[in-house]
């Protein structure tokens, strides 16, 4: 009997739960997705650092997995709780017939189980379906192979899931059992004659209000935009907070300041419906204040961590390709005067013909000119310094410039290829070469300027008015910060400090390249052995840290760098932030879309009545139905819009802060967040805007 | 010719099996500027009529023609086109929107018409001062009393000036004091601005403020007076008399 009855009350409020329950299954799916990479993945042929990669990625996400959990579980407190408010009357009913308060939480709590276990069910078949779609994109994020496709159900997965969320639905069902033991029935029957009294705020609070609150934004936005080069960890906070305040104020004070300027304007004020649009929108926006500001911080987080993890991951693997020319790179030196060697020397005394292991191998000389920022740049120098801010000098700022021969630099470009940026130097000439992007135009200042520098004791000057966009040492980025090209004579004349050796494997397809490199690694590791300070058995752990934190400088020194180890590293990285985003990302979403639909369902069977008057008095129904869409349109775009304003300065901070991470590609990748939120954000408006004009619709 | 003619209007409730002749073969005819009150018991198919000739529902055989136009064949568009600019309606329970100020609720039936503002702040305050309620312009519906709320009401029915005023059970909701003034504004509206109003009613006093009173009596018209020349008093024992005659539960509505 009450099973039936709790069935036949979800049959009835089907609309209202429709929402709830499409949420939940959506929730369930992707919550199973991102548990389910660790086993969708397992039978990957990847590389070792990458199946590393992997178990990071599936610890970080099961780290995130309850965070999640807390958010989904919040949403669904709330959402069960607005639709319990929904149906006081009906427990009115029940009260009134002598049924007890324990017989009500009975059927609540048989209602929460059965679409408990329904969107379990359902999400649970959508998550198996969607996590061998994921698969396919995890192939493609890890750049591995698939052999072929292999249907892969996660228990492990499903197992959690059902525990999480079985946890939620319990303190779903502790939360009704304890607010229906609260009810009165006298408020319970008077609960629709109660409605919410139009709460106008006094205009001039509102304006008040607001510019405190714009004002609070502009510092914020300043704070982020423009001043963020000494921002520490609480400066961070402490702006993410008065954001956060200034968003609960906006909200508080937009919908009656809208409202006044909205009636000042009494064309538009009194034109068709708008004065009704008008004030409905304001009477949703002022009864959801703490809502919205929740929403609109999702969204902005969504914004931006979407857009920042998409862009890091194409900076990051396209950085490899453009900036690591060669196969395998060594880093060389070998301090004593007299008996130093070259890579090459080290390589024909342990009797390995390089010719023929690889298709091609070359070295370069780095020099030490001595010189210093302030000898290249010249009066540009404390512009240059102001540029950067003060954290990021101090990294390479007291360094001496690198210096190469033009022949070098010549027959590097040419074992890369790059035949085209080879140079010529008259005898007396120098040239710059730097790629971050911020530092060329202060050498090209310099440059143009004719800046002379002295090394070695011969004067140049500069050979080229701008500087070359270049680099030598191989790196997932730009972090060439500048170094100059001399005459060879001149380079004769000073002291050699590191080579610089790379190779190309000479092999076709990237699995006899793996072949190549596991060769590679393992001469190296034999010819190495004394060289490597990782290598050397003579070092202690302790020893070996100091030298890679740069305390300690070895006289003899060699470091290796494949390509391999960099893509894999990279894409890893990559890979786990994009997949972080995207879970956070998803779930954000559906959380606003959910709460805002919530809402405005529940607004359209309240607003029933004031429709039909509409009709009654001769709205035509396309009127109506604009008005409606507007509403939620509006509704939906409003904390749209300021999580937008708030994404603009915040990654144009983010931008600046970490552009050598997320240089690339940052056009591209807030399309593919736009397009994520207008897929799920979207889909929610249009569902609801659909809903909510049937509810209306249907008391003719 | 006559603003509304009603010629032979049936309505029918119900299946083949068990017919339920809400509205059986009705005609009148009202004249411009008339004040024409429906009198009938609960369920004597009075606010079934009132519903037809407002196209709210539709006939199931007759014709209502009002301002030469056969409405009973309006369809979709035309008929809330029609509704819009030809009647206005004041009903029971007011319908105000509670959202809306009384100055915007007035202001709602012009600005669907697409009317200029300027128009509509003029028209809104001319009939707030017919109606006597231009301090309660700026007031939300939950602030004025249940008489102001009819009079806002009435404002927003009349103030788009249409061939016909819709009136159900005005007084209904009202104390007898508001019903009092606001009947005294209908007069007003009727003889000064010219208005035609049908109202449909149960009570006794309210009738006797219209010019012509047809009685109904299960879906028929039983009987129909006119006040002629007399006072509104001597008109009100008129009606009684009828209403006696009439018997059944009108009587206990005085």
């Amino acid at each position: 009997m009450l099973f039936k009855l709790s069935l036949n009350n979800i049959r009835r409020s089907i609309r209202d739960y429709a929402i709830y329950f499409f949420t939940l299954m959506i929730g369930v799916a992707v919550f199973y997705v991102f548990n389910a990479i660790e086993t969708q993945t397992a039978f990957l042929e990847v590389s070792k650092d990458t199946s590393e990669m992997i178990d990071i990625m599936t610890k970080a996400l099961s780290g995130v997995s309850v965070f999640v959990a807390v958010v989904l579980g919040l949403l669904i407190v709330y959402a069960s709780r607005f639709l319990m408010k929904r149906r006081h009357k009906e427990f009115a009913v029940y009260l009134t017939l002598g049924m007890s308060k324990g017989r009500i939480s009975a059927i609540l709590l048989t209602e929460t189980v059965i679409i408990g276990i329904g969107s379990l069910i359902a999400g649970l078949i959508i998550g198996i379906g969607l996590s061998q779609l994921l698969s396919a994109v995890v192939v493609d994020l890890f750049e591995a192979n698939m052999t072929k496709f292999r249907f892969v159900l996660s228990g492990k997965s499903v197992l959690k899931t059902i525990i999480y969320f079985g946890i939620m639905y319990v303190v779903v069902m502790i939360f009704n059992s304890r607010s229906i033991g609260k009810c009165k029935l006298i408020d319970l029957i008077q609960s629709d004659k109660r409605g919410e009294r139009l709460r106008l705020h006094n205009p001039w609070v509102c304006l008040v209000m607001f510019i405190i609150s714009a004002g609070m934004l502009v510092w914020a936005y300043r704070r982020i935009g423009w001043q963020y080069s000494n921002l520490d960890g609480w400066g961070s906070v402490l702006v993410l907070a008065v954001i956060a305040a200034a968003t609960f104020l906006f909200f508080w004070s937009v919908s009656g300041l809208l409202l006044r300027l909205a009636m000042a304007m009494k064309k538009t004020y009194f034109t068709k419906l708008n004065s009704f649009t008008y004030r409905q929108l304001s009477s949703k926006v002022t009864t959801m204040v703490f809502s919205m500001t929740v929403i609109c911080l999702m969204l902005f987080s969504t914004v931006c961590l979407l857009s920042i993890a998409f862009s890091a991951r194409k900076t990051l693997n396209n950085g490899v390709k453009e900036y690591f020319q060669s196969d395998a790179e060594i880093a060389f030196y070998n301090r004593t005067g007299e008996g130093a060697m070259s890579c090459e020397e080290v390589y024909a005394e342990n009797g390995y013909d390089l010719s023929a292991a690889f298709k091609k191998a070359e070295s370069v000389m780095i020099y030490d000119s001595g010189l210093k920022f302030r000898d290249v740049l010249g009066k540009y120098t404390d512009d240059f310094a102001k540029a950067l801010g003060s954290n990021l000098i101090t990294v390479f700022y007291f360094d001496n410039r690198p210096v190469y021969s033009v022949s070098d630099f010549n027959r590097m470009q040419e074992f890369r290829g790059r035949d085209d940026r080879k140079i010529t130097l008259a005898e007396d000439e120098y040239a710059v070469f730097c790629n971050m992007k911020e530092l060329m135009k202060y050498y090209d200042k310099a440059l143009s300027d004719g800046n002379e520098i002295t090394v070695a004791g011969r004067t140049l000057k500069p050979a080229f008015d701008k500087c070359k966009d270049d680099f030598v040492v191989g790196s997932i980025q730009r972090t060439e910060n500048g170094s100059l090209i001399v005459p060879d004579s001149v380079a004769a004349e000073l002291e050699g400090k590191y080579e610089i050796f790379w190779v190309w494997y000479d092999a076709a397809t990237p699995k006899q390249k793996r072949e190549k490199e596991e060769e590679f690694l393992a001469e190296y590791r034999k010819i190495f052995k004394d060289y490597d300070y990782m290598l050397r058995e003579d070092l202690t752990d302790e020893e070996k840290q100091q030298i890679m934190n740069g305390e300690e400088e070895p006289d003899l020194y060699a470091g290796l760098l494949t390509k391999f180890q960099l893509a894999d590293e990279t894409v890893g990285i990559g890979a786990i932030a994009t997949f972080i985003a995207l879970y956070l990302g998803i779930v954000f979403l559906i959380t606003c879309g959910a709460i805002l639909a919530l809402k405005q369902l529940s607004d359209s069977v309240d607003s029933v009545g004031r429709y039909s008057i509409l009709r009654k008095i001769g709205a035509d129904e396309s009127d109506i139905s604009a008005s409606l869409f507007r509403q939620t349109g509006m509704l939906f775009l409003l904390p749209l819009l300021l999580a937008a304003l708030h994404s603009f300065f915040a990654l144009r901070c983010a931008n600046k802060m970490l552009s050598i991470f997320i240089k690339e590609g940052f056009v591209s990748s807030m399309i593919f967040t736009s397009v994520i939120i207008l897929a799920i954000y979207g889909g929610y408006f249009l569902i609801t805007y659909l809903c909510s004009r049937t509810i209306i619709r249907e008391k003719r | 010719m006559a603003l509304l003619e009603i010629s032979n209007i049936e309505k029918y409730y119900g299946s083949r099996s068990n017919i339920t002749k809400a509205v059986d073969d009705i005609s009148f005819s009202v004249e411009n500027g008339e004040f024409t009150a429906i009198m009938g018991a609960s369920g004597s198919g009075k606010t079934t009529l009132l519903n037809c000739i407002s196209t709210i529902d539709r006939v199931t055989a007759g014709k209502i023609v009002l301002d030469g136009e056969d409405i009973t064949r309006l369809k979709g568009r035309s008929l809330n086109k029609f509704r819009r600019d030809k009647l206005g309606f004041i009903f029971q329970d007011f319908n105000l929107l509670d959202t809306l100020t009384a100055y915007e609720n007035i202001a709602l039936a012009l600005s669907i018409q697409k009317r200029p503002h300027d128009e509509i702040d003029k028209l809104v305050n001319e009939v707030a001062g017919q109606l006597g309620i231009t301090e309660v312009l700026k007031k939300y519906p939950y602030q004025m009393s249940g008489g102001q709320k009819q009079r806002v009401a009435s404002a927003r029915a009349i103030v788009t000036s249409p061939k016909l005023v819709l009136a159900d059970e005005p007084t209904g909701a009202l104390d007898s004091k508001a019903a009092k003034m606001l009947l005294e504004r209908f007069n007003y509206l009727n003889s000064d601005c010219g208005a035609t109003i049908i109202m449909v009613t149960h009570d006794s006093f309210a009738a006797s403020y219209a010019s012509r009173v047809i009685f109904i009596k299960d879906g028929k018209i039983f009987n129909e007076i006119s006040r002629g020349d007399d006072p509104r008093k001597q008109f009100f024992d008129k009606i009684i008399n009828v209403v006696t005659l009439l018997g059944g539960d009108v009587s206990d509505a005085l």
